[in-house]
């Protein structure tokens, strides 16, 4: 193939390259490959040139109108050639580098993959299909090359049938994703018709409306006719008919790709459908819609849904493919190539995936039917309830509310759930609190809820009598004092030693007692008034819901109002209005006050303690 | 336990269980064969966690009887050690039931070795009273902590290396179904009340609510943090077919609501590696690979038939439990009946 001067070999190469797509389309098979002996290392055979005449996914075109079908089948090739050159250079920075009209790998279907893939294959002497052609220098016709062991032929993933045949100075080979037997004839015409073709032909085949019920090899011969006159008229401005022209070529290739029934209903709809028109963008899963019948708006559609068909059949096939390790080595290839971008990363896994990946290809026919299952989420709802299997052992212990809570438990998750769980909080709060009262009252002993509290009252009950008598001891203290001062020791100490017996003794009834010491001991009594006389002591107390109303009369003295209004604090009064007057010497106070707390002075208790403050003179 | 190959797909690896499987836990230790954990579900308080290794090359399940062991009541998840010593025979693995149990299992290899119970970390104040836990997450970046959920109401992070509480915080109105780690002192939870929150350990008084469920108190079941964007949350709802994903940095409104399920879905994992990709199943047997899409730019709007899953796999009967193992991103296992099925992506 060497020919003198760049140009020359350039043109040649075309030609060839044409050659080759010439001969795959006449067959309409899937690709065609011709391997050359390698320049550099004898007898080994390296991808010269090939054309892919398979399934595409998506279509990236620049001028819309102007390609013919093999045109655009040339140019898919050299843009696959083009991708694995960059791929495997390793590039990291893909995205930039290709052009709008080339492609990127999610563009590729599986098979144009594995064409691709094919290009970075080498064949030693006798390895390989080819290696094996070219070493017999005999054709070999693999059928079923799926099922081939890796020794024979490791891609068998892309074709059904491949045919290698020695020509030229290597091997030529072509595949196809059908089951194809074995034809001498077949194999004479590919190469004589090889030469035949000097230029470019897209063959026209009679629109077929029937598909074909199976594929042997009389259709292909059929096929094998020739049509030498091109198919296609000089590019016209008018897209339509140019759709229209390459509408029967698909409907061919469709018919041929699918086995379903199905998909003759799709080619009716199709060309009731109508036209369409050449789409620059990508289109992928418009087609899925085409499945249900729909208007199919671009000619990009029907790869992916023969594909799709395809991937299903091929995929049984590929599961039984028993592959052992050499064969990993096209998987590896993917790997090397596409390891540079995350995003392919999880693509070729799918794609490596694809061979032996548990996961089919999710398709929207499996929504179709609403799966009505038992009790939803029957499990996942048992785990998180908590479960009376849990509850019913853990709550042994617990006094309160054990029956209550199992059943409630038991009767089901949803409603009562919230419900137990605030009462449940609210005994935890409840527990806490007594624990904390236990460890307040030194004096309990036991543990159960009502002794705690009886003991409780007990201890309150008595620090507050021991309040009561420290405070009067203090009083008495003063009234001693006073009594001293005033040089009536003997009185003053009987007055003393009766108010405090009497005060310890009697609590909060102070004001009663005042009344007896009155009555029992005149003298005594007298001797009380006539303090408050000297002292011009006038103390009205009266009490309401809220607050208490003190109007005090009595001799001025200093601080006076400030001890009158300690001495209200101290008995948890809170001094809300005091209004006071001076004149003569006597102070005229009026104070309303406010409780403190729940237990209040009683007004007997105010008065004493007024006294005791006023008294002080 | 018996080994038996499934005849439905010769590319599932099928293992037989005496008893109901619920809880599943895959070693994260890379060098080691795959090794699973399994936690059976059984309603009564004699439950038992078993271990099986996987031979990918031959594709045989091996258990491991010598590390199996006793739990007290149906583990409600089981989950290993995040980041393991890498030469170490010996895994961490904490479950969750009626507590917070962690065990250490020493596998000598050939399946020698035996597993022991390290320690009961209870908080509950009262011997005689203890708030199951719904679920709970080691925390990968901090792994001292693991934070768990529970149904009363609170959300609880464990030091347990001190083997101490470390914060309990009362999480949601209502029972507190899943807990999710994102970074070292963040965490987020789903709840009955039908909310998605965010926890920050620095400011312990706020939460966030991502979302809450459109339906008010519609539960949400599970959550799934994406620890390899962590922008990414899932969710999934009480009694629903749909997939609730979240964008954080957009919190209320979902990136995506996946519904191609046929019935309930039950359980859900994200790639532990690929930025984008989940898994989910159940109800209706599937388990459908998903890619999300990236979270819309302002303005548009995602198709209204929504998004399709990639891949999908039918196991026949409700799948209960899938796990994504992050050691062998290639596998992922699913659990239904009394089967435990190992799946190649």
């Amino acid at each position: 193939m060497e020919a003198p001067g760049a140009y020359q070999e350039e043109a040649q190469q075309q030609r060839f390259r044409r050659q080759l797509a010439a001969v795959v389309k006449n067959f309409q098979w899937s690709y065609a490959i011709f391997w050359s002996i390698s320049t550099t290392q004898p007898e080994v055979l390296l991808w010269s040139a090939g054309y892919y005449n398979g399934d595409i996914k998506t279509r990236k075109i620049t001028q819309p109108m102007e390609f013919k079908d093999d045109e655009m089948g040339l140019e898919r090739s050299e843009q696959l050639r083009e991708l694995y050159i960059s791929l495997s250079a390793g590039d990291t920075n893909q995205q930039c580098k290709w052009p709008s009209a080339s492609l990127s790998p999610e563009d590729l279907t599986d098979t144009e993959w594995y064409y691709l893939i094919s290009m970075s294959f080498t064949f030693g002497p006798g390895l390989g299909l080819p290696g094996k052609a070219l070493a017999s220098n005999e054709q070999i016709w693999l059928c079923n090359a799926q099922f081939a062991d890796s020794k024979t032929f490791m891609r068998s993933l892309l074709a059904k049938t491949v045919v290698c045949v020695p020509f030229m100075s290597g091997v030529l080979e072509l595949g196809t994703t059908e089951m194809v037997l074995e034809d001498q004839a077949l194999i004479k015409h590919i190469t004589t018709s090889f030469w035949e073709i000097s230029f470019p032909v897209c063959t026209e085949q009679s629109i077929y409306d029937p598909p074909f019920p199976e594929r042997d090899e009389e259709n292909n011969m059929i096929y094998s006719v020739i049509s030498p006159s091109a198919l296609f008229a000089p590019p016209t401005d008018n897209a339509i008919k140019e759709a229209e022209e390459l509408h029967p070529n698909i409907y061919e290739e469709l018919n041929i790709d699918s086995s379903d029934d199905s998909w003759k209903d799709l080619t009716n709809a199709q060309q009731m459908a109508g036209s369409f028109g050449f789409n620059n963008e990508l289109i992928e899963d418009e087609f899925s819609n085409g499945v249900n019948g729909s208007l199919i708006p671009s000619e990009c559609m029907f790869p992916k849904a023969a594909f799709d068909i395809l991937t299903e059949k091929t995929e049984l096939d590929l599961f039984s493919l028993d592959l052992d390790g050499d064969a990993s080595y096209y998987a590896n290839t993917l790997v090397s190539i596409l390891k540079n971008s995350k995003e392919l990363n999880s693509f070729s896994r799918n794609l490596i995936g694809g061979c032996e990946s548990s996961f089919v290809v999710w398709r929207k026919s499996f929504v179709a039917e609403k799966v009505v299952a038992g009790a939803s989420q029957k499990l996942l709802k048992k785990v998180l309830s908590g479960g009376t299997w849990i509850n019913g052992d853990c709550l042994k212990g617990v006094q309160e509310g054990v029956g209550l809570q199992s059943q409630v438990w038991k009767s089901g998750v949803d409603v009562s759930a919230s419900h137990v769980m605030s009462e449940r909080r609210r005994r935890e709060k409840l527990n806490e609190k007594f624990v904390a009262l236990r460890s307040i009252v030194p004096s309990i002993s036991k543990v159960d809820k009502a002794s705690i509290l009886v003991e409780t009252i007990e201890y309150v009950k008595e620090l507050e009598r021991r309040v009561e008598e420290l405070e009067s001891c203090r009083e008495l203290f003063d009234h001693e004092s006073r009594a001293l001062r005033k040089n009536n020791p003997d009185l003053a100490e009987r007055t003393s030693d009766n108010y405090c017996v009497k005060a310890m003794s009697n609590g909060k009834k102070i004001s009663l007692n005042k009344r007896k010491v009155c009555d029992v001991d005149e003298a005594e009594a007298e001797h009380h008034w006539v303090f408050s006389q000297d002292c011009h002591l006038d103390i009205n107390v009266t009490m309401s819901d809220q607050e208490a109303l003190l109007v005090l009369h009595c001799q001025w003295r200093e601080f006076l109002l400030l001890e009158i209004l300690e001495a209200i604090g101290n008995l948890h009064l809170d001094p809300v209005s005091v209004q006071s007057s001076i004149s003569e010497s006597i102070l005229a106070l009026t104070i309303k006050a406010k409780f403190i707390k729940s237990v209040v002075a009683s007004p007997g208790m105010i008065k004493q303690s007024l006294q005791r403050v006023v008294g002080k003179c | 336990m018996e080994q038996s190959s499934s005849l439905l797909n010769p590319n599932a690896y099928t293992m037989d269980s005496p008893h109901p499987v619920y809880a599943m836990a895959f070693s994260p230790s890379v060098s080691s064969p795959l090794r699973l954990a399994l936690g059976s579900f059984l309603e009564e308080y004699n439950n038992r966690v078993d271990f099986v290794t996987f031979d990918e090359e031959s594709t045989v399940f091996r258990p491991e009887p010598a590390l199996s062991f006793d739990h007290p009541y149906p583990a409600t998840k089981l989950m290993f050690h995040p980041r393991p010593i890498p030469s170490s025979t010996s895994s961490l693995i904490a479950s969750s039931g009626d507590f917070l149990r962690l065990w250490q299992v020493n596998h000598d290899g050939d399946g020698a070795g035996k597993s022991e119970l390290r320690s009961v970390l209870n908080n509950s104040k009262s011997s005689d009273f203890c708030a199951p836990l719904t679920s709970f997450d080691w925390n990968e970046a901090e792994p001292r902590r693991i934070g768990t959920s529970s149904i009363d109401t609170t959300c609880t992070v464990w030091d347990i290396e001190r083997g101490a509480v470390e914060t309990q915080l009362i999480a949601h109105d209502k029972e507190v179904y899943d807990i999710a780690w994102g970074e070292a002192g963040v965490f987020a939870s789903v709840s009955a009340d039908g909310s998605v929150r965010i926890f920050d350990l620095r400011d312990k008084e706020h939460s966030t609510i991502v979302y809450e469920s459109p339906r008010p108190d519609t539960p949400l079941l599970r959550l799934a943090w994406n620890k390899s964007d962590l922008r990414y949350m899932a969710a999934i709802l009480m009694d629903s077919n749909r997939i609730i994903i979240l964008d954080i940095r957009s919190p209320a409104i979902p990136v995506a609501e996946l519904q191609r399920h046929r019935a309930c879905v039950n359980t859900l994992a994200w790639a532990p590696q690929a930025p984008r990709h989940l898994c989910s199943a159940g109800d209706d047997g599937q388990a459908l690979i998903w890619e999300v899409p990236a979270a819309a730019a302002p303005g548009t709007t995602l198709p209204p038939e929504g998004v399709d899953p990639m891949l999908s796999y039918s196991a026949g009967a409700e799948i209960n439990q899938l796990q994504w193992s992050a050691a062998h991103p290639d596998w992922i296992g699913i659990a239904f009946a009394s089967k435990v099925q190992l799946l190649r992506v």
